[in-house]
């Protein structure tokens, strides 16, 4: 070690005790881990652009009777709880899943009128507070699905789980289709909002929201080092792709069995092992997607990231460029890729 | 790289987030201190780095060792921070450009610290780590995210850049 090395330990042990006090560290971490979290919320909230939530404090019957409450819990499928009736799938947001028709798609709230004429000639589709929706004049604003928001932001009319009737007639700038059927479901932190053509299937999809205290219905934990950690849970062959957020929490899932199961490992794991070298800065905020076979940990994959050092496949210390094929089979935001015949 | 050991299912006692931050936070605090030069920025590092351990504390508490696995949270929010920031940051002062007598005196370290703060981040970084946590070059490159070639390029110009500064080139 140089004389200059010598010196400049001894000066940074000697500087580092000018360091602040240690006190209220814990308790300034949650305070700002539940700042991030609103400020999050609320940001994305803005982007998604006359998210569903809007109004929804005032878009209940009106007084005079005007609209139809359909408050009464009706039948769900009656399968035991972490089974998806067949027809369903499981959508997750945090420690939040329910359930929607499994031909539903992904996309802003307005999507409906970039690929139809009316609500009803669209897909339903689902749509996350981080999903971006294009600015485009539409009425109404919002077509069928489900939308997931802030729950914060919400000042509810109703209680959680209410379901009603929407009607146009009187408004000038129509919110939903005419005669859509309203639900939500909501906690402190989350509120999930259904609009559907008919009474039945809102009340379904209202009925099936839940909190997880494990793994959601696709096998996916609520927090990224739940998923590192997991261990093969099921004694059949499952794949698990479980989407996080750089807050670790879950913000998409999906479960794959069968042949979609194998064809998507396959494209996934069959990716070249890396030959390039990178030197990329760090990135804090990147978002992660945890594979898991049957339930247990296999791999981690990065697709996001802005030095395509950090993007890849990484399993048991190895690490693989993910082909278009990989990457198509891990995009939470488009519908399963269906297998060839 | 992304870690990919996964916890030990074994029972062992872990300790809970605020014990285990009373007792290693004071550390932390002094790595984020040399790490950005000044306390207010060493706090917002470490309560950065705290917050984003704090929803996976359960894991983390969990791995072989948590303190490094923190530590690398500071390291990187520090980074973050920086890349953040990096367009409203002031230059240091000016480090003149004269020798210095050898010993360790308080002009002395004053001006190796400002010519220390006055490195790039990624430099900074390095060489602090080697330094002042006197972890080698795999430990580093394994800390940051790199390879091991680069942490040595980093130190290696790190030094040579404050040897400049300080105008001991001749040094050695």
């Amino acid at each position: 070690m140089s004389d200059l090395e010598a010196r400049l330990r001894d000066t940074l042990t000697e500087r580092a005790g000018a360091a602040p006090d240690a006190l209220r560290l814990a308790t300034g971490a949650r305070r700002r881990l539940r700042r991030r979290r609103t400020t999050w919320a609320v940001a994305a909230a803005a982007v998604v652009a006359a998210g569903v939530p809007l109004g929804l404090d005032q878009l209940g019957p009106s007084s005079d009777g005007g609209g139809r409450i359909a408050d009464e819990p009706t039948a769900t499928s009656g399968l035991p709880p972490g089974v998806i009736e067949t027809g369903y799938r499981a959508e997750s947001w945090h420690d939040v899943t329910f359930e929607v028709p499994v031909d539903w798609g992904y996309g802003g709230t307005s999507g409906w009128c970039t690929v139809g004429a009316t609500p009803d000639e669209a897909l339903p589709l689902v749509t996350r507070p981080d999903t971006l929706t294009p600015a485009i004049a539409c009425s109404p604003i919002n077509g069928y699905g489900v939308t997931i928001g802030d729950g914060a932001a919400l000042d509810p009319a109703y209680d959680s789980g209410h379901v009603w009737q929407f009607e146009t007639e009187g408004a000038s700038d129509p919110i939903y289709p005419d005669g859509a059927w309203l639900g939500y479901w909501y906690d402190a932190d989350t509120v999930v909002t259904v609009v559907a053509p008919d009474r039945a299937t809102a009340r379904r999809l209202v009925d099936s929201v839940e909190t997880n205290d494990g793994v959601d219905p696709n096998d996916c934990p609520a927090t990224l080092g739940e998923a590192e950690a997991a261990t093969t849970t099921e004694s059949y062959a499952t794949f698990s792709i479980c989407r996080y957020g750089p807050d670790d929490l879950l913000e998409a899932s999906r479960r794959l069995i069968g042949r979609e199961s194998s064809v998507a490992e396959d494209a996934i794991f069959s990716s070249p092992r890396r030959t390039a070298d990178y030197d990329c800065p760090t990135e804090n905020d990147l978002s992660r997607i945890a594979l898991l076979s049957s339930g247990g940990y296999v791999a981690t994959a990065v697709t996001e990231a802005s030095c395509p050092g950090w993007n890849g496949l990484f399993r048991s210390g190895v690490v693989q460029d993910l082909t278009p094929e990989a990457l198509r089979q891990l995009d939470l935001s488009q519908l399963p890729v269906p297998p060839e015949e | 790289m992304t870690t990919m050991a996964q916890a030990g299912r074994t029972s062992v006692e872990v300790p809970d987030f605020d014990s285990w931050v009373a007792a290693r936070g004071p550390a932390l605090l002094r790595l984020a201190y040399v790490l950005t030069g000044n306390g207010a920025d060493a706090e917002d590092v470490v309560q950065d780095a705290l917050s984003r351990a704090l929803p996976r504390w359960s894991r983390i508490s969990t791995v072989d060792d948590p303190d490094a696995y923190v530590r690398r949270m500071v390291v990187n929010a520090h980074v973050s921070r920086w890349r953040k920031l990096r367009r409203r940051e002031v230059p240091v002062e000016v480090v003149h450009d004269r020798p210095v007598p050898t010993g360790v005196g308080a002009e002395d370290r004053d001006r190796l610290w400002r010519a220390c703060q006055a490195l790039p981040p990624d430099q900074r970084t390095a060489v602090v780590l080697r330094f002042y946590e006197d972890l080698d070059y795999a430990e580093i490159a394994a800390l940051t995210g790199v390879r091991e070639g680069s942490v040595r390029s980093r130190v290696s110009r790190g030094i040579a850049a404050m040897r400049h500064d300080l105008g001991e080139e001749d040094d050695e």
